[in-house]
């Protein structure tokens, strides 16, 4: 379809396209500001056993390191039947577990309304901006964009209009919202700036605890250390240790004698 | 200017107490506690005068800063840092315990706590090791545990706080040259617990070679690992080495099944003395000491020739 070019009314600009940006900008703002003032730091309960976790998938990956007797002296302190720190509750003592009893399954009430929290929020906001938008401003094309996508996308972004002929790059003001929620979060970086140390820990922190969705139950740690016991015992050892003198001397590293001993063998056509 | 060079020192968390002090005094009165570059500033001052043991500036920075942020735990480490600094212990414990309190995931608060303990030789080694409990991904931790522990002797437990280091850092050239040492004077070593083979069954001086060997991998030309080796060769190259027990010797089963040749690990030991003569020879820039080490270098190769014919002449008889 040839480039439709259809003027549209400055007024549709003025009181339609710039007001919705400030308001996205604004919400924007107001949301950062809140869920700041709003952030509690996360309960570390859980924290102690899975970073032991991390212990032992090290003890995997960088195993070969360190020499082989040492590793699997390493290996049977967290895989020993009974006394393993993983087939027990871990390295920690009893006063911790008692904690972490596992709640047969039913999900900690607590825990997973603050897991939530923080994305329902989002979720809310984004709903209430989408349908009072698409009630207070339908009816009418916003803007052009500068691609033209294929007919099927015309019922989502031509909401209110019932052109058939109309060109997709002609959108309505639901549209001009996704564009402009995908675009301000780079912009909203600039604005709000870095934030300090202390708050970039505490996500470091979150993060490695996995939190955000998944602290609707407690960390179930049974589960993951019988598989991490599994995955060592079957862990094998590739030693970068024992290379290390033939990789360093090269060519002046001794040949030694080979199965067979051929090498004493004299050579029955060509004498010693 | 001034700024850009204290920034730079920020940036790369560079520790220049005397340098930061000339460039930063004159912002005590000058910066302005709305700024957050000049609040930084003030921080970046305020260590440095506790580095150089200048207790007034960091006592007036710290009030400064407390007057305009009454609660923030960024401040209240300062004021912490600057109570340890006066060895007053007691507050400094109470302010880091009401800093966790707030935040169990400060692990600033953590550590100085820890360090306080070491001040007052309190039992570190335990504490240290309550803080390895819950970050045990702390590289600089497990480093600090090993010096606590070489301190104390104990060589073991400070090749298990290597190891965990080399575990978090494997391509750390000083960490295998100091896991080397510790096998190394575990080897020399008579008490029971080693000669038990409590620690491990395989000869140790063989994996001080072996470490020392990978550092000079990772960096070639090491003085230290370079020294590290020439001793390690030579004690494999002159001294009858155990074989290990056949349980823990699934590698030689291995290396069989693998037709890799057996070799004959004094020979391995004396090649890579020759190699660390070599190298030391081309690394020490100083005369002297160059020619002092090429002596030893010497001698220690002549040492090496006799133990070698005296296990010929054994083989023949």
């Amino acid at each position: 379809m040839s480039p439709q070019n259809i003027y549209l009314s400055p007024s549709i600009r003025d009181w339609v396209v710039l007001p919705l940006l400030l308001i996205m900008i604004l919400t924007g703002l107001l949301r950062t500001l809140t869920s700041q003032l709003l952030r509690s730091p996360k309960p570390l309960k859980d924290l102690k056993l899975k970073t032991f976790l991390q212990r032992t998938s090290r003890l995997r990956s960088a195993g070969g390191f360190i020499s082989r007797d040492r590793f699997t002296r390493k290996k049977s302190y967290y895989t020993q039947k009974n006394t393993g720190a993983l087939q027990k509750e871990g390295p920690v003592l009893s006063s911790f577990s008692s904690e972490v009893k596992p709640t047969g399954g039913m999900p900690n009430p607590a825990t997973a309304m603050e897991g939530m929290m923080g994305n329902a929020s989002f979720m809310i906001q984004n709903m209430i901006m989408m349908n009072a938008i698409s009630h207070f401003f339908s009816g009418y094309i916003l803007v052009r964009v500068p691609f033209q996508l294929t007919e099927g996308f015309k019922p989502m972004f031509q909401k209110g209009i019932d052109l058939p002929t109309l060109s997709t790059s002609y959108v309505s003001s639901l549209s001009w919202y996704f564009l402009v929620m995908f675009g301000l979060r780079g912009v909203f970086r600039l604005i709000v700036g870095d934030p300090s140390p202390e708050t970039l820990q505490s996500y470091a922190i979150q993060q490695s605890l996995g939190s955000g969705f998944a602290n609707a139950q407690p960390f179930k740690h049974e589960q993951a250390f019988k598989s991490e016991c599994e995955m060592l015992e079957i862990a094998k050892y590739r030693s970068v240790i024992e290379g290390s003198e033939r990789e360093l001397l090269g060519d002046m590293y001794p040949k030694g004698k080979r199965r067979g001993k051929k090498a004493n063998r004299k050579d029955d056509i060509f004498g010693e | 200017m001034l700024r850009i060079r204290l920034n730079y020192l920020r940036d790369q968390k560079l520790r220049r107490p005397d340098e930061v002090m000339s460039l930063a005094l004159p912002f005590l009165q000058s910066a302005s506690l709305h700024s957050e570059e000049d609040l930084a500033i003030l921080e970046q001052l305020c260590i440095a005068s506790l580095d150089v043991s200048n207790f007034e500036v960091a006592e007036s920075v710290v009030t400064r800063l407390e007057s305009r942020f009454e609660d923030s735990s960024r401040v209240m480490r300062l004021r912490g840092m600057v109570y340890e600094a006066a060895q007053n212990y007691t507050a400094a414990t109470e302010l880091y315990k009401n800093l966790l309190e707030k935040n169990p995931s400060n692990v600033f608060a953590r550590k100085r706590l820890y360090a306080i303990k070491k001040s007052q030789n309190d039992n570190p080694v335990e504490a240290l090791l309550s803080y390895l409990d819950e970050n045990n991904a702390d590289v600089q931790a497990w480093y600090e545990l090993s010096d606590l522990y070489l301190g104390l002797a104990d060589w073991q437990g400070a090749a298990f706080a290597l190891e965990e280091c080399v575990l978090l850092d494997p391509l750390s050239a000083h960490l295998h040259t100091l896991l080397g040492e510790c096998y190394y004077t575990l080897s020399n070593s008579t008490s029971e617990a080693v000669l038990a083979k409590n620690f491990t069954v395989e000869p140790l001086i063989l994996l001080a070679r072996r470490h020392f060997s990978e550092a000079l991998n990772l960096k070639r030309g090491d003085i230290r690992a370079l020294m590290g080796l020439a001793l390690a060769s030579k004690v494999s190259a002159t001294e009858d080495i155990p074989q290990p027990d056949n349980s823990a010797n699934v590698s030689l089963v291995d290396k069989l099944k693998s037709g890799q040749p057996i070799v004959d690990e004094q020979l391995v030991g004396a090649k890579l003395h020759e190699f660390a003569a070599l190298e030391l020879s081309k690394n020490i820039k100083d005369g002297k000491l160059k020619n002092s080490v090429d002596a030893y270098m010497k001698k220690g190769a002549e040492e090496i020739k006799i133990a070698m014919a005296n296990k010929e002449s054994k083989k023949d008889v």
